[in-house]
């Protein structure tokens, strides 16, 4: 999804959770799980009981509504994944091999912040938590059985050390502006430290919240009002605020550009919606670089991560087909109960008809035990096939037809 | 001994192995390509530097006296034998970046220009021998440093265009970053004034220890004067922008500096310039030397 459709339609985190609320009102037998990421908008609808989820059409509504957008101009956009592909796919983005940078940390995090907001606010139940639950398993499966994360890179990290590194050969002489204080501010002040960066100065609308990350990084934190002043002095420009709209704009920018004591300002705006207007990046001497942008560099770090993929995927599929074996256990669970019951029933009835007769009179309780032991042998026999078939089948269709036929061949109610 | 097509050859092995780095290796190709280069460039050094030697000293010691029989050919050889121990050096400190590609070419024209001039000697004997070989050494080191703050200027310009077009960089062309070459370019340009200046007054006092006087009509003393204005002026252009970041002005700069450098060289190399003494009454010393280069 291009970059100019996702900033339009993601979501604060605010936002999260008044679209989350939205959504139960609207649907509220259905789970929800909001996924918002720098590179995705998701939302994971499910439900354990036996009804009818909405339409991809009224998804795609309800998103596009909710940020008063036109349906038209959006509705090719969507993807619509349903049962099997739709747990690979949620396997595949905690695991981080659908990232932007394959085998990225991050992502993983954030899908667990998703489910952990949609819990909180109670919109998760049990289908939701089996597959987020069962996704983090199988992202420390991949971390631990291939080498997708041996060349760890983060989109901050890859804004740090292969796009800054093109312009800058150090960092330590270099005034490195931060604007956010969010995990990508975070993690992004990590990868600069370790670069060697030591004039860096972090700016946030919430200044304790910046002081406080300064004060962990041994930075300087200065009010959001000294942006434009600190622009006038910076090498380099790290942007990666949650805010709805450019908190620059090209109008804004040019005086600053005008008032500049240094040449070269590399801007690198991690953030969706984008902070700095594209215009900006057209000026003289400013390098903007956006998400998008990052997308050549990742494509080259994800080729040396592509050897362990087919490993990667290997678990996914693995762990999907479990995951779904055991809902379909648990679906069928009840028919596969009733039918226990019923031969169970069945046996007694017929053990203690046998039992009653005059000539089974002299037969002594291990010999009674021996004949109840091969009734059950009998009964399992019979069973296992059937239930066999229901747990192997994997496809939901597949096995509800098997469910019905089961229950109506042996008159289960 | 060797001769020029030897290292010549070797160089030019040198500039297909570092075209070769666009094929996509695996990681032991890639690997094993270095290995190559490295051997190919020791190879080319070697030769080359034997080549020099022979010219420097063993040609002459078996005039059985000491004199050094330079020529146009010789200080071409000498610059670019320079630029190679420039272009080693920068493979050993940057292997990662793809510099030869930009350095070799300037390297084998060099040569190439080298082996199309007269190995005749430009001078018999002078007293002013020893500011000769100043002269001439400072203007070889200044058209090297140029022809270095040219490729440095190339390869900024390349760098520049592609970061400010956000393509993707390094697994495609891999360069150093523009700090390094906007600083390395400008080094290059303050240095390259600096040298040819210095060959300026080193040519001016030869000639006033020679002749008790300087011939400013000289074209070779125009040509070399007029260089170094201009080298001095785009010096100071450059650091005067490069302090505010406008790395392009020092990449022009350079870029202008090796069209004017190649321009002035030709109508040097074209006029009598230190051709002079060929006619000039000699002085007959106990160790004679046969330098060129002068300015006069």
């Amino acid at each position: 999804m291009p970059l100019a459709i996702r900033e339009r339609l993601s979501f604060t985190d605010e936002q999260c959770n008044t679209a989350l609320t939205a959504f139960r009102e609207k649907y509220p037998e259905c789970e929800c799980v909001l996924l918002n990421t720098c590179n995705r908008v998701e939302l994971y609808v499910g439900s354990a009981l036996e009804i009818e989820l909405p339409s991809t059409a009224e998804l795609v509504e309800f998103v596009t509504s909710f940020h008063h957008q036109p349906l038209s101009e959006f509705e090719p956009h969507f993807l619509k994944l349903d049962a099997k592909p739709a747990v690979d796919h949620l396997f595949s983005v905690a695991s981080s091999i659908d990232s932007l940078v394959i085998g990225e940390t991050q992502i993983a995090a954030q899908v667990h912040e998703a489910y952990e907001r949609a819990t909180r606010g109670g919109y998760t139940g049990p289908t939701m938590h089996a597959a987020f639950q069962h996704a983090n398993q199988v992202a420390k499966r991949v971390t631990n059985e291939t080498e997708i994360h041996r060349r760890r890179i983060s989109v901050p990290s890859v804004a740090v050390s292969e796009i800054a590194s093109e312009f800058f050969e150090r960092f330590d002489d270099k005034q490195i502006v931060v604007i956010g204080s969010g995990e990508m501010g975070v993690e992004t002040l990590q990868y600069l430290k370790s670069a060697g960066a030591t004039k860096i100065t972090i700016v946030n609308r919430s200044i304790d919240k910046a002081q406080m990350v300064a004060d962990k990084f041994a930075i300087k934190a200065m009010p959001w009002e000294a942006l434009d002043w600190l622009l006038t002095d910076a090498d380099l420009v790290v942007s990666t605020t949650g805010a709805a709209h450019p908190i620059m704009s090209e109008s804004r920018f040019r005086p600053i550009a005008h008032h500049r004591k240094k040449g070269t300002l590399l801007i690198l705006d991690l953030a969706v919606p984008r902070d700095f207007e594209a215009a900006i990046g057209r000026l003289p001497g400013v390098y903007l670089y956006s998400v998008d942008d990052l997308e050549a560099v990742c494509d080259r770090n994800r080729s040396f991560r592509e050897q362990q993929l087919p490993k990667a995927q290997k678990i996914i599929r693995e762990e999907s087909d479990r995951l779904l074996g055991d809902w379909n256990h648990r679906s069928s669970g009840a028919t596969i109960r009733a039918l226990r019951e019923q031969a169970e029933a069945m046996k007694k009835s017929e053990l203690a008809r046998l039992l009653g007769k005059q000539s089974m009179a002299s037969l002594t309780s291990e010999m009674h035990d021996e004949i109840g032991a091969a009734f059950d042998r009998l009964i399992n026999k019979m069973l296992h096939s059937p239930l066999q078939s229901i747990r192997d089948v994997a496809q939901s269709e597949q096995r509800d037809t098997l469910v019905s036929a089961l229950r109506k061949l042996f008159q289960i109610r | 001994m060797p001769n020029a097509t030897c290292f010549l050859v070797a160089y030019a092995l040198v500039f297909c192995l570092e075209m070769g780095r666009w094929v996509g290796l695996s990681p032991r190709g890639k690997s094993w390509l270095m290995t190559f280069l490295v051997a190919m460039t020791a190879i080319g050094l070697l030769t080359h530097s034997l080549y020099l030697l022979d010219r420097i000293f063993l040609t002459a010691a078996s005039d059985q006296s000491w004199r050094l029989a330079f020529s146009w050919h010789d200080w071409g050889i000498l610059t670019a034998w320079a630029l190679a121990i420039a272009y080693a050096t920068l493979l050993w400190r940057r292997s990662e970046s793809w510099i030869g590609l930009f350095v070799l070419p300037l390297l084998l024209t060099l040569i190439w220009a080298a082996i199309s001039v007269p190995s005749e000697p430009l001078n018999q004997v002078s007293t002013a021998s020893l500011w000769r070989i100043v002269h001439g050494i400072a203007m070889t080191l200044g058209t090297m440093l140029v022809s270095l703050g040219f490729a440095m200027a190339i390869m900024y310009l390349i760098q520049e265009g592609r970061l400010k077009a956000r393509r993707a960089t390094k697994g495609l062309l891999r360069l150093p970053s523009l700090e390094y070459l906007q600083s390395f370019g400008s080094t290059c340009l303050l240095c390259s004034a600096g040298c040819i200046g210095f060959g300026v007054i080193s040519g001016v006092i030869m000639n006033l220890v020679k002749d008790g006087q300087v011939n400013w009509t000289d074209r070779g003393i125009v040509f070399s004067g007029g260089l170094f204005v201009w080298l001095a002026v785009a010096s100071a252009v450059q650091w005067y922008f490069a302090k505010r970041g406008r790395g392009h002005i020092t990449a022009w700069m350079n870029i202008l500096s090796f069209v004017i450098v190649g321009i002035a060289l030709y109508l040097v190399v074209s006029a009598p310039h230190g051709r002079r003494d060929i006619q000039a009454p000699s002085i007959e010393l106990p160790m004679t030397e046969r330098v060129n280069g002068g300015v006069g």
